[in-house]
């Protein structure tokens, strides 16, 4: 069988992390070839490199077994890969017609013709069966569904040897469009890099699959010759979890805060129940409404529909002071941006929520600030010493805790926790770890996303997985393991144990 | 017709026709030749630097560099002391120059070294208004008479100024049908969207910021045959006027929508504007604070009108986006 892209040894680090490291693998001519990872696995790098948006720090690539290196997006296009990106690039100021012919818009030298690029646009839109669309329509007014296909259309239309789709179904109601799109255009000629992580699909469409974790490859395997078992554990990767002392058979007290019917941009009737004295993980892949139901219940967002409840009582607060005093906290995942206040001691940043109670006739005074955040500060296992270091000269790990002794020192009953252990040392996970359980133990209720799956398994007492804006399936903390809720978020097998609560 | 209401464009029309209107009823004379070449003159200078800077903003930066190029053009032809025609040319040349420069370098800073806009160009400003001083310390001087009276005259029975209104207006149409005047937009909405969709971001952006400044040294000129003297630091007001006029306009600080078209009526708004104020007998004095007046309220019209015509778009931003407010 002909090799039409063979990638050798790719490897690209940003700063500390390695993206890629020596990703090889070998597709064959006129297959489709899935790739699969979970975040963070290093697919999107991979797609950056082979568009030509990113360029490898080391390691080749072949194209029809001559070398590869694009340094532009036109220069990939110029060799005949063309991608339809998961971020979509397609432009919301102009229109479907110009969107679909840049950057030349029609042939002429100087400039535009937009009859002849319209026309031409007609044509693709008819031909790829998106009946809807009109080239003249401005693609902001577009749904995202019809985005993601347009995307997909403006990928296909540059008739490439190799069609790079990231994600192509993440933003469509069902495949049935893009299977009867991938049916139209399967050639000989046409391989097709199948990005995705659901794996019933990739079953569908792909012969074979490469499967990358923590940037690199861990296997490349013909999908026929495994189960979906085989190729979750590659995936997920049993191998570095850590040994977490499970939090089994614990009884949990009162529903603190009782989420129903929840409907927004990106969640779907969305119900569930957070209950005092209960760490609740929430597992999902990027993008299943996640995001939005933290938002929602921290006041940020307002929700189109559906009810939340806090402490039993209809809440209607609308905003994120609301939600604080209803007792919510919330600790986003960017710290930089929505956490912490640079250029002020770490101190303040810890009381600066609190101040009416450190504060005497409203002037913050000094001392006792300093000794009202002190058992705070011990909870969370922030060193005294920082307290009076500027926040910024912290490490990341040490300004989340910083972050979570504010939000303990607010008194806040309930804590939303969006992804707080990414990126920080395992040290920091550990004391955040130990900072829920006490949290639990002496009454309130945490609800905690995670990229990590692996610690959601050992930490919580249960965990919901997402997909596509609701929940598909629960889990109790103690007898579920990462496979089973890959699966889950994966929307594949979901519902076995769904409906339990 | 929600549509024409939430466009800048149609909105700057009905104030300046509005204003305009007002305008007449304030004074008998406003209709003549003279008034109406006045106002053009007045105009002209506006509308170039009007167009330049919404070349910058729609492409998503900010240009201060604006004032520096302006004074810059001025002292260089204030100081061109031949008299004869040939004097002024190479004047007129070595500002356009000075313009194309100053645009090179801010896009270079820009564009490829990916300084943020307003340090570049404010940088660039304060250069040039530097340079300025040394070319010329204090104002006065003269400026050659082909260019005053030259060009604040008529040609026939058009005035040179009109000309050059109209000559903005058709090349902005014109360019709205390049490529460039396509790309423009989507680098002004979302960079990285654009450089996935093929377009060469870097090469638009220092593109426009030399158009810009080209745009900029004109005004200059014609600036100066108002004047008709050097003035080293005469352009602050001028400046501020040439960003209210954008935003009058309805361009959108931040990049991805504007027309220069907009902006053009903006300038006429605020020259109009000051004709009326003075024909109705309030002090010059007073003229400011009705134009930033007048800013304020285009602006909120406009946003209110574009809420109004927005068709919401349907969840278009990823879920990540919507709890970092950034890109993910």
């Amino acid at each position: 069988m002909q090799t039409v892209l063979q990638v050798d040894d790719l490897t690209k680090r940003y700063g500390a992390t390695t993206a890629l490291d020596r990703v090889t693998f070998a597709v064959a001519k006129g297959s489709i070839h899935a790739i699969i990872g979970e975040n963070g696995a290093g697919k999107s790098t991979l797609i950056k490199s082979l568009s030509g948006l990113q360029v490898p720090d080391s390691g080749t690539m072949r194209l029809d077994g001559e070398l590869f290196a694009p340094s532009s997006l036109g220069e990939s296009r110029g060799r005949g890969v063309s991608t339809a990106f998961q971020e979509m690039s397609l432009l919301g100021n102009l229109t479907v017609a110009e969107n679909l012919s840049l950057p030349r818009l029609g042939s002429g030298r100087l400039f535009v013709r937009r009859r002849q690029y319209e026309a031409a646009a007609a044509e693709l839109l008819a031909k790829y069966d998106l009946p809807g669309l009109s080239p003249a329509q401005r693609v902001g007014e577009l749904s995202l569904a019809e985005r993601q296909k347009l995307e997909i259309v403006r990928a296909v239309s540059h008739r490439p040897k190799l069609l790079l789709l990231d994600e192509p179904s993440a933003a469509l109601p069902d495949v049935e469009w893009l299977f009867g799109l991938i049916e139209k255009i399967r050639s000989p000629e046409l391989t097709i890099l199948y990005i995705s992580h659901r794996l019933a699909e990739i079953r569908d469409l792909c012969g074979s699959a490469t499967v990358l974790r923590n940037g690199r490859v861990v296997d490349t395997v013909r999908l026929s010759d495994v189960d979906d078992g085989m190729v979750f554990t590659l995936m997920g990767g049993a191998s570095d979890d850590q040994v977490r002392e499970k939090r089994t058979g614990r009884t949990t007290g009162a529903p603190a805060i009782q989420v129903d019917g929840l409907r927004g941009d990106t969640v779907r009737d969305l119900s569930f129940t957070l209950h005092d004295g209960e760490i609740l993980g929430v597992a999902a892949l990027e993008g299943q409404g996640q995001a939005e139901t933290f938002r929602m219940l921290a006041g940020a967002s307002r929700p189109s529909g559906g009810t939340i409840a806090v402490g039993g009582r209809r809440s209607k607060y609308t905003t994120p002071a609301g939600a604080l005093r209803s007792g919510i906290s919330f600790v986003a995942e960017e710290r930089k941006a929505e956490g912490i206040m640079p250029g002020i001691s770490t101190l303040a940043n810890i009381t600066i929520s609190s101040l009416g109670r450190t504060s005497t006739l409203g002037v913050a005074a000094g001392k006792k600030e300093y000794q009202a955040s002190l058992p705070f500060a011990r909870k969370v296992d922030l060193d005294e010493r920082y307290l009076r270091m500027d926040i910024d000269a912290l490490s990341g790990g040490n300004q989340q805790k910083a972050i979570l002794a504010r939000s303990l020192m607010k008194g806040s009953k309930y804590l939303l926790l969006y992804d707080p252990s990414r990126g920080v040392d395992v040290g920091t996970k550990a004391s955040v770890y130990r900072m829920m359980r006490e949290f639990t133990d002496s009454g309130g209720a945490v609800l905690w996303y995670s990229t990590d799956l692996s610690e959601l398994v050992g930490i919580c007492d249960r965990v919901l997985c997402f997909y596509r804006g609701s929940v598909v399936a629960e889990f109790p903390g103690h007898e579920t393991d990462v496979e089973e809720l890959l699966q889950a978020i994966t929307g594949h097998g979901a519902g076995e144990k769904a409906g339990q609560s | 017709m929600r549509r024409a209401l939430s466009s800048g464009t149609t909105l700057a029309a009905i104030i300046l026709v509005a204003m305009y209107i007002v305008y007449m009823y304030s004074s008998i004379d406003v209709l003549t030749t003279e008034n109406a070449t006045d106002l053009l003159n007045n105009a002209a200078p506006l509308v170039i630097s009007a167009t330049g800077l919404t070349l910058v903003i729609v492409v998503g930066g900010f240009d201060l560099s604006l004032g520096g190029v302006v004074t810059l053009a001025n002292v260089i032809l204030a100081t061109q002391t031949g008299g004869t025609t040939g004097s002024a040319a190479v004047g007129v040349l070595l500002a356009l120059l000075a313009g194309v420069v100053v645009g090179a370098l801010n896009g270079f800073l820009v564009a490829y070294l990916n300084v943020q806009s307003i340090a570049a160009t404010l940088g660039t400003f304060i250069m040039c208004s530097g340079l300025a001083l040394v070319i010329m310390p204090s104002p006065g001087g003269s400026v050659p008479e082909f260019i005053s009276p030259g060009l604040i005259s008529s040609v026939g029975p058009v005035p040179v100024s009109l000309l050059v209104i109209l000559a903005c207006v058709v090349a902005y149409l014109a360019f709205r049908r390049t490529r460039m005047g396509i790309h423009i937009f989507a680098v002004g909405l979302d960079e990285s969207a654009a450089i996935q969709s093929g377009i060469k971001a870097a090469a638009v952006k220092f593109r426009v910021y030399l158009a810009a400044g080209l745009l900029y040294a004109v005004a200059g000129v014609m600036l100066s045959a108002l004047t008709a003297s050097g003035d080293p630091n005469g352009s602050a007001v001028f400046m501020v006027l040439v960003f209210a006029a954008v935003a009058i306009g309805g361009a959108k600080f931040g990049g991805g929508r504007g027309s220069a078209i907009g902006s053009i009526l903006g300038a006429g708004v605020l020259a109009v504007l000051q004709k009326m104020l003075f024909a109705v007998g309030v002090s010059t004095f007073y003229t400011g604070i009705f134009q930033g007046a007048i800013l304020i309220v285009a602006v909120l019209i406009g946003m209110i009108s574009l809420r109004l015509g927005e068709t919401r778009p349907r969840a278009v931003t990823t879920d990540q986006r919507a709890l970092t407010g950034r890109p993910a």
